[in-house]
């Protein structure tokens, strides 16, 4: 179970590198000039979402090395501070996609298959986080 | 042709894409934090064969197993800073290919010490023959994709401050 959430959270994490490298790619951190907005996502929640979501990864490898109960709900309650920051930018992702005259926003580069992969790997690794945190199936 | 011109995919590779997350600029923190799993790696493969050499080496193949595991949370961390800078170059570019490189050979080294350290689960004793060629096959990939990353810093300038801030450096100053 623990050696699952591990394999799926490197999964998510693969995909939201990639999602990352879209967003840059397609100025989502640019900030001089006055030429239209290029991203509706805030950096801040961008790199908080990716920093705490490592930080987690961190703590659940040491978790598995030393197998302490503490950690794993330590790294339960990570992952949900990431899905929270995930969340917010999925729903202003979805929320802009539908108005046509938005999508040259650098958020809009990212395509419906990897936002929906990275989310099913996101749930499928939080759940697991969770029933090993419970000490369902063992080790 | 590069749509936004050398000059300017130059000029932004040397501003960090987060100053609080990959260091302000001129401060890179990527090379900063590649000192931990270097030097825990390099630790551990001298361990390994010190392993052979004392009396009973059961101690130090345990601390070298210890060293590869602080080695492999260290790059993790080094190697999320380090995809920051990696976002800050154009792509296309000799830059570019040479931090795809820098990159993939880095991930296989994490994986070979990730795939090390299973390896010496339940293990008593010195470390094995195996294990130690293992570590140093790690070693010396870490050695190529090192070189490529000073490449990326000395040669190509990514994340090095401006050369007229350089420069401002060797401004003589006699009261």
């Amino acid at each position: 179970m623990d050696v699952a959430a591990l394999v799926t959270w490197i999964v998510t994490a693969g995909f939201g590198f990639s999602m990352l490298t879209l967003w840059v790619r397609g100025g989502g951190t640019r900030t001089e000039g006055m030429t239209a907005t290029t991203s509706h996502f805030r950096p801040p929640v961008v790199f908080g979402h990716f920093t705490i979501a490592v930080i987690g990864l961190v703590l659940w490898i040491i978790y598995l090395l030393t197998d302490t109960t503490a950690l794993a709900w330590i790294a339960f309650g990570v992952l949900v501070a990431v899905a929270i920051l995930g969340e917010t930018l999925v729903i202003r992702w979805a929320r802009d996609r539908r108005s046509t005259n938005l999508r040259r926003l650098a958020e809009q580069q990212i395509p419906p298959v990897l936002v929906g992969a990275h989310g099913i790997f996101a749930v499928a690794t939080i759940v697991l986080v969770f029933l090993s945190a419970l000490g369902v199936g063992g080790s | 042709m590069d749509a936004m011109g050398t000059d300017e995919g130059h000029r932004r590779t040397k501003q960090p894409l987060s100053a609080a997350l990959a260091g302000p600029y001129g401060h890179p923190f990527h090379p900063m934090l590649v000192t931990v799993p270097i030097g825990a790696w390099v630790s551990s493969l001298v361990l390994d064969v010190g392993s052979h050499l004392v009396g009973d080496g059961a101690g130090l193949a345990d601390a070298a197993r210890w060293l590869i595991a602080i080695g492999v949370i260290g790059a993790l961390a080094a190697g999320a800073v380090g995809f920051l800078d990696f976002l800050t170059i154009p792509p296309h570019t000799g830059a570019h290919r040479t931090a795809v490189t820098h990159l993939s050979v880095n991930l296989s080294v994490i994986v070979l010490f990730a795939v090390n350290w299973l390896w010496r689960i339940g293990d008593t004793g010195p470390t094995a023959a195996g294990q130690i060629v293992l570590s140093a096959v790690g070693l010396a990939a870490l050695g190529v994709s090192g070189w490529l990353g000073g490449r990326l810093a000395y040669h190509f300038g990514v994340r090095v401050a401006r050369e007229s801030d350089q420069a401002s450096g060797f401004t003589e100053k006699r009261s």
